[in-house]
């Protein structure tokens, strides 16, 4: 097969990304054999550099769930908006006086500090994980961290680097 | 009797309502500050800092600054006295247990580990790699590296295994031409080790590739590519690898 246009693949991928064009998957055969091929493909769709990550898969019941969290909470606000605010009146008076007497009787008032026993202590219990590489942000080095399928994997992509 | 509005004047009536009970709201607002201004509420406590101090035996000072910076509060701080190897931490309790806790398990003895280093060449077999290989990558790990990568063709180098303590400089020198250098740090937890100064570097001609920091997870190898741009052909790929051995 010769090198195809990939100008013209990507642009209709990009159209339509759920279809196919016509002599993708050929394309991407030849790709992976074509070093010329290479620079013409990531210059017109950088994204291929990803093409073989592992594509995780969604079920449909997961789909299906999804759908219909999203319908509830839609149905949920229009309920909101529908109900008739007769309590208005009362809502405001309690409110300002909650906000006003929390603000006065706690100890420590007007400081703004983390509720209480809150996550603020959860959360530096661990240190976080550092990056797998540290100090690059100098360099003119690009850093991908592509972890998974058992593997920390970090490329380091630098035009200085003559391996 | 129920009272209803006509259908047209109820978001007026709402908003009407709702001013009105801002306005009791802020009146017993005020009421109540003036309640508490005579009662003489006490001021807000200032927070209590309790301190800890610790003279290191057997770690480097700076990693555990480095480590308690990552566990100390907002109003926590750590200071290192003159003697280059006590520290000083001020915060509040609860912060201060795990920064007790985390220290006590830092600080200990040297540790030895097993580090495997493996190089690898990265390709796709229409180049193929012109030098010698020193045999076949582990056919597992290569399947793997086929599913993250675009290489089909992986070749193994040189491969080695080394046994070094925290704290030690570790240096190697490769047939297939290139140099592995870097200082162990401490085992967190035996969960992670950091490799200080990390250098690769080709001997022949002489040239330095990366100058880094390496943070090297417990449970599973971490595999560093090098290379010139997303599209090229080839890469040099680091496996890095570390099991803690018994005897600490």
């Amino acid at each position: 097969m010769s090198c195809p246009d990939w100008q013209r693949l990507t642009a209709l991928r990009e159209r339509d990304p759920d279809a196919e064009p016509p002599g993708w998957r050929e394309a991407l055969a030849h790709l992976d054999g074509c070093p010329a091929c290479a620079a013409a493909a990531l210059a017109a769709d950088p994204l291929l550099v990803f093409r073989r990550l592992p594509r995780p898969a969604v079920r449909e019941e997961e789909v299906a769930a999804l759908g219909a969290e999203v319908l509830a909470l839609v149905r949920a606000g229009r309920r909101e908006a529908r109900r008739p605010r007769r309590r208005g009146f009362w809502r405001g008076a309690a409110a300002a006086a909650l906000v006003g007497a929390a603000l006065l009787l706690e100890p420590g008032a007007g400081a703004l500090r983390p509720g209480p026993g809150v996550t603020v202590a959860a959360l530096a219990a661990e240190p976080a994980a550092p990056p797998l590489l540290d100090g690059l942000e100098a360099s003119s080095a690009r850093v991908y961290e592509l972890g998974g399928d058992g593997l920390a994997l970090v490329m380091v992509v630098d035009a200085s680097l003559d391996v | 009797m129920s009272r209803s509005l006509p259908p047209a004047s109820r978001p007026l009536a709402a908003r009407k309502c709702i001013r009105l009970g801002c306005a009791l709201g802020s009146w017993l607002l005020l009421v109540t500050a003036g309640l508490a201004g005579a009662q003489g509420f006490p001021s807000p406590a200032p927070r209590v800092l309790s301190s800890y101090t610790l003279t290191l035996r057997h770690q480097p000072t700076a990693e555990a600054v480095a480590l308690v910076r990552t566990l100390l509060s907002p109003a926590g701080s750590v200071e290192v006295k003159e003697d280059g190897r006590t520290l000083v931490v001020r915060d509040e309790l609860a912060a201060l247990s795990r920064i007790v806790g985390a220290l006590r398990s830092f600080d200990h003895p040297a540790a030895p580990v097993r580090l495997s280093v493996r190089l690898v060449w990265a390709g796709s077999p229409q180049i193929g790699f012109g030098g010698a290989a020193a045999g076949e990558l582990d056919p597992e790990l290569a399947g793997r590296l086929r599913r993250l990568l675009r290489y089909d063709s992986f070749v193994l180098l040189s491969e080695t295994r080394l046994e070094a303590r925290e704290g030690d400089e570790v240096a190697y020198e490769f047939r297939s031409g290139y140099q592995v250098r870097f200082r162990l740090g401490t085992l967190l937890a035996g969960q992670r080790l950091r490799l200080h100064d990390f250098r690769v570097s080709r001997t022949q001609p002489p040239a330095d590739l990366i100058h880094t920091t390496v943070n090297l997870p417990l449970a599973q190898p971490l595999i560093l590519g090098l290379t010139r741009d997303e599209g090229s052909a080839s890469a040099l790929l680091v496996v890095l690898a570390y099991e803690p051995l018994p005897g600490v």
